[in-house]
C-alpha cells in the first residue's frame, strides 16, 4: 500500500504573531515553524498503518511518502516527518508560495499527485494558521476521489481488498465509514500522540531521498488566485481585570456595586 | 498595633501551615506585606515581643521549612515586581513574590535566560529559590542558585535593612572565608537569618538552541556507567557532547511516567536518562554535529540507541519536563494517603562525588535488601551525583525502618565526600542528620551565627537547628 501524506508547514502554537510591514504579511521574525499539527497527526497514523500492515502477514509492503509545498524552510519539517519514520517526500519548493492560496496550493499538489502512485492520500484536518480545511478537499475534487473529513482513527484496514474503515466523531455520536482505495482523508487527532523522532531516526532521515520540484512564477500565476489576503488585525486584546483592594467586607462591597452599576448583571 | 494587618482567622490560616512535605505547622497570624519598610515593620514589632516570624515562600519546601511552629506566617506574594531588568550588565532587580517560572518567562521575553531551574519552578517563589539556594536539572550545566545572587537586600530579626553584594573581585584575604561574601550567608539559609526583600540576579545570553532527549538502559548499572562517563568526557580538552542536564529515571520511575508517556517506553527498559543539550548555529556545535556524537556516545554506553528519542519542538521538550516533575508529584501525592497513619514519603536528598555513584547506589540497595523494605523510586539529578530515594512508607513503623536505613546511608554519604543535602536544605525534618556532617564545634559556631543576627530567635524557629 502506498500512502502519502500532504503536510504544510505553520507557525509553532506558542509563536507570538506580529503583523509585517505590509498589512497583508506576519512578520517572520522569530517565528519557529513546525508541521501543522493536524498533518502530523496525519503522519501519526500514516506510520500506524504502515507498522499495522507490516504485521498482519497479508501485505508485507506499505510505503509512507511525504507531499509537501512552500518556501525553502519547509525542508525542516519535512525531514521532521522522515525522522518520524516517512520513507521519502515529494517537495514543491518556490519561496513565492509562501502566501499562495489555498486554491493554488492545492491545484499544484494535485498535478504533482497526478505522476505519484498512491492508494491513500491523508492531510490534517485543517491548518492551525489560517484555520483552512480548504487544500486536501480541494485536490480530491480535482482527483475525482472519495474524501472523508475529521476523521479520529481507523478502525479496520483492508490492503488486500483495498479498504479502510474510518471512525469520526458526528455531534455526539461516531459514525464508522468504510471506503474503498483510492480516497483522501482528513485527520483530526483521535488518540494519537505523534511519535517523538528517535535519534537513529534523525540520522537516517537526513540520508532519505527529499524529490524536489521547482515550479516557475507563471505555471504559479496560470491557476490564478481566488482568493486574496487584504490584512490581518490581532485579536482585541482582553481588557484588564479590575482588582479591588481593602479588606474582604470592603471588597466584596465594592464588587457587588461594581457587578450592580457598571457590568449590571445583578 | 502598627501600619500592618494580621489575619487571624484561623480558616484562612490553615490553609498556609504546612509545606510539600506535609509538616505540621501552626500559627497565630499571617501577614502579607507589600514593602521592605512593612517587612520591617513587622520584624521589629515581632522582635520587641519576642514573636515567631517564619517566611514560607510558596510552601515549596520539602523540609517543613515553610511550616511555621508558631507566631507569624510572612507571605511575600503581595512583593511581585521586577524592578529593573538590566541589558548592558545582564541583570535583574526583583521582589521575592514572584512565581520562579514567570519570573524566567519575563527574563527570558527580554531575550536573556535566567538558568536556576529548580523542578517546582512553577510552584516556588523567585525569593524562597534563593533562600534555599535552590538548584534543578540544568544545575548539571550552570550551578546552583547561588552562584546567580549578586546582591540581597534583606531584612535583619531587628528590622534592620541590609544591602548587601557579591565582590567582583578574584583576590581577597579579609576575613574569614566564609563571610568574604556576605550574600553567601543569607543564600540558602532558609529564612533563618533575615527575610529577603530585594535580590539582584545575573542572567546569562539566552542560549541560542536546545534538544531534549530520553536514553534507555537495560540496567541501572549501565545507566550510571553512562553517567560517569559523560563527566569523563566532559574533562576532555573537547568533549563531544555537552549536556546541561542529565537526570535519572529508575525503573519504578518509567512505571510512572509510562501511562501517559507520549513516547514508548521500551519494555526491557530499567533506567533512563532525561537529557538537555544546547546547539548553535556554528557548525561544530550545530545540532547535527552534537546529535551524531551523542548516537556514537550512547552507541559505546550501551544505550538503546534505536529508543532513544529526541525532542527537537518546544512542546515535546516542554513535555520531556512535565514528565520529569511527574515523578515526584506523584510520589508527593502517594504518600499524602498515608500521612494518618504515620507513614508518608520520605525522600532522601544526599550527593555523592560521581565517582562514588556505584559505591552509594550499591550500598543503599544492600541496606534496602536487609531490611526487607519496599523499593524506593530513585530518580533525579544523577549528573551530579545527587539521585533522590522516595520511600513510601505505609504506616509509622514502615516510617522508623526507613529513617534507620536513610541514617545509615547518609553515614556511608559523608565518608565517600558527599553531603546529606544537596538542594532541599535541612528545614525541621533533617536536623538530626547535622551531626553526620559537621563535627559539634562548626554546628556550634552555625548557631552563634544564629544567635548574633537573631537573638530572640523569632526567624523560622525550628529550622536547622
Amino acid at each position: 500500500m502506498n500512502i502519502i501524506v500532504i503536510i504544510r508547514q505553520t507557525p509553532d502554537t506558542e509563536t507570538k504573531i506580529k503583523i509585517g510591514s505590509q498589512p497583508n504579511k506576519i512578520d517572520p521574525t522569530g517565528i519557529t515553524w513546525i508541521i501543522n499539527p493536524y498533518d502530523e497527526f496525519a503522519i501519526e497514523k500514516a506510520l500506524k498503518i504502515k507498522e499495522q500492515i507490516g504485521t498482519d502477514g497479508v501485505e508485507t509492503h506499505c510505503s509512507v511518502s511525504l507531499l509537501a509545498c512552500g518556501p525553502q524552510r519547509t525542508e525542516e519539517s519535512i525531514r521532521q516527518g522522515l525522522a518520524m519514520g516517512a520513507d521519502r517526500a515529494v517537495f514543491i519548493k518556490d519561496d513565492s508560495l509562501e502566501y499562495a492560496d489555498p486554491y493554488v496550493i492545492s491545484k499544484l499538489l494535485a498535478s504533482e499527485l497526478k505522476n505519484m502512485q498512491y492508494d491513500l492520500l491523508l492531510s490534517g484536518k485543517k491548518l492551525i494558521d489560517i484555520e483552512s480545511s480548504q487544500i486536501p478537499i480541494f485536490i480530491a475534487e480535482e482527483l475525482g476521489l472519495t474524501h472523508v473529513s475529521f476523521v479520529m482513527k481507523f478502525t479496520g484496514i483492508d490492503a488486500a481488498n483495498k479498504k479502510i474503515t474510518c471512525d469520526r466523531e458526528a455531534e455526539g455520536s461516531h459514525e464508522i465509514i468504510e471506503v474503498s482505495l483510492p480516497a483522501l482523508i482528513t485527520c483530526d487527532r483521535g488518540e494519537d500522540f505523534p511519535r517523538y523522532a528517535s535519534i537513529t531516526g534523525i540520522m537516517k532521515a537526513k540520508k532519505k531521498e527529499i524529490k524536489e520540484i521547482t515550479v516557475s512564477k507563471e505555471e504559479i500565476e496560470k491557476f490564478g488566485q481566488r482568493t486574496e489576503i487584504v490584512s490581518f488585525d490581532l485579536p482585541l486584546s482582553r481588557k484588564e481585570a479590575k482588582i479591588f483592594e481593602g479588606e474582604i467586607p470592603e471588597k466584596v462591597s465594592a464588587l457587588v456595586k461594581a457587578l450592580r452599576e457598571e457590568a449590571k448583571v445583578i | 498595633m502598627s501600619g500592618f494587618s494580621l489575619i487571624t482567622d484561623q480558616d484562612i490560616i490553615k490553609g498556609f501551615c504546612t509545606d510539600s512535605s506535609n509538616y505540621p505547622g501552626h500559627a497565630e497570624a499571617l501577614i502579607r506585606p507589600k514593602s521592605t519598610a512593612e517587612v520591617s515593620e513587622i520584624l521589629k514589632e515581632a522582635n520587641s515581643k519576642k514573636i515567631p516570624v517564619t517566611a514560607i515562600g510558596n510552601r515549596s519546601s520539602l523540609t517543613g521549612s515553610a511550616a511555621a511552629e508558631g507566631g507569624w506566617i510572612l507571605d511575600t506574594s503581595q512583593m511581585t515586581k521586577i524592578i529593573e531588568i538590566n541589558q548592558g550588565e545582564k541583570f535583574a532587580l526583583a521582589e521575592p513574590g514572584m512565581m520562579l517560572s514567570d519570573f524566567k518567562k519575563t527574563i527570558l521575553d527580554e531575550g536573556l535566560f535566567y538558568a536556576p531551574d529548580p523542578t517546582s519552578e512553577k510552584e516556588c517563589f523567585f525569593g524562597g529559590s534563593i533562600a534555599t539556594n535552590a538548584s534543578g536539572s540544568r544545575t548539571f550545566k550552570y550551578g546552583s542558585t547561588k552562584k546567580y545572587v549578586r546582591a540581597l537586600e534583606v531584612v535583619l530579626a531587628s528590622g534592620e535593612i541590609l544591602n548587601i553584594r557579591r565582590l567582583n573581585i578574584e583576590k581577597n584575604t579579609f576575613g574569614y572565608l566564609p563571610f568574604q561574601n556576605m550574600v553567601d550567608i543569607f543564600v540558602g539559609s532558609e529564612g533563618t537569618l533575615g527575610i529577603i526583600t530585594k535580590a539582584e540576579v545575573e542572567l546569562l545570553v539566552k542560549p541560542e538552541n536546545f534538544f531534549g532527549g530520553m536514553a534507555f538502559f537495560k540496567t541501572l548499572s549501565e545507566c550510571l556507567d553512562f553517567v560517569v562517563n559523560v563527566r569523563k568526557n566532559l574533562i576532555n580538552q573537547t568533549p563531544t557532547i555537552t549536556p546541561r542536564a542529565v537526570e535519572l529515571f529508575d525503573h519504578l520511575g518509567l512505571d510512572i511516567i509510562r501511562p501517559d508517556s507520549p513516547f514508548k517506553i521500551p519494555a526491557n527498559a530499567k533506567a533512563a536518562i532525561f537529557f538537555e543539550q544546547e546547539y548553535t548555529s556554528d557548525s561544530n556545535n550545530g545540532c547535527e554535529a552534537l546529535l551524531n556524537n551523542w548516537l556514537s556516545f550512547l552507541e559505546s554506553n550501551k544505550a538503546l540507541v534505536d529508543d532513544t528519542i529526541i525532542a527537537e519542538q518546544a512542546k515535546q521538550q516542554e513535555e520531556l519536563r512535565r514528565l520529569r516533575h511527574k515523578v515526584p508529584s506523584s510520589l508527593f501525592e502517594e504518600g499524602g494517603k498515608y500521612t494518618k497513619e504515620g507513614g508518608g514519603k520520605i525522600s532522601t536528598d544526599w550527593s555523592v562525588p560521581i565517582n562514588r555513584i556505584h559505591e552509594i547506589i550499591d550500598f543503599a540497595k544492600k541496606l534496602k535488601e536487609e531490611a526487607r523494605i519496599e523499593d524506593p523510586v530513585i530518580y533525579g539529578h544523577i549528573g551530579n551525583g545527587h539521585p533522590h530515594y522516595n520511600f513510601i512508607s505505609k504506616n509509622a513503623e514502615q516510617k522508623k525502618q526507613i529513617l534507620e536505613v536513610v541514617h545509615k546511608t547518609c553515614k556511608r554519604v559523608i565518608t565517600l565526600g558527599g553531603t546529606i543535602a544537596a538542594e532541599h536544605g535541612i528545614g525541621k525534618i533533617k536536623k538530626d542528620f547535622m551531626k553526620y556532617q559537621y563535627p559539634e564545634s562548626i554546628i556550634k559556631s552555625m548557631k552563634s551565627l544564629k544567635q548574633s543576627l537573631d537573638p530572640n530567635n523569632i526567624l523560622a524557629p525550628g529550622n536547622i537547628f
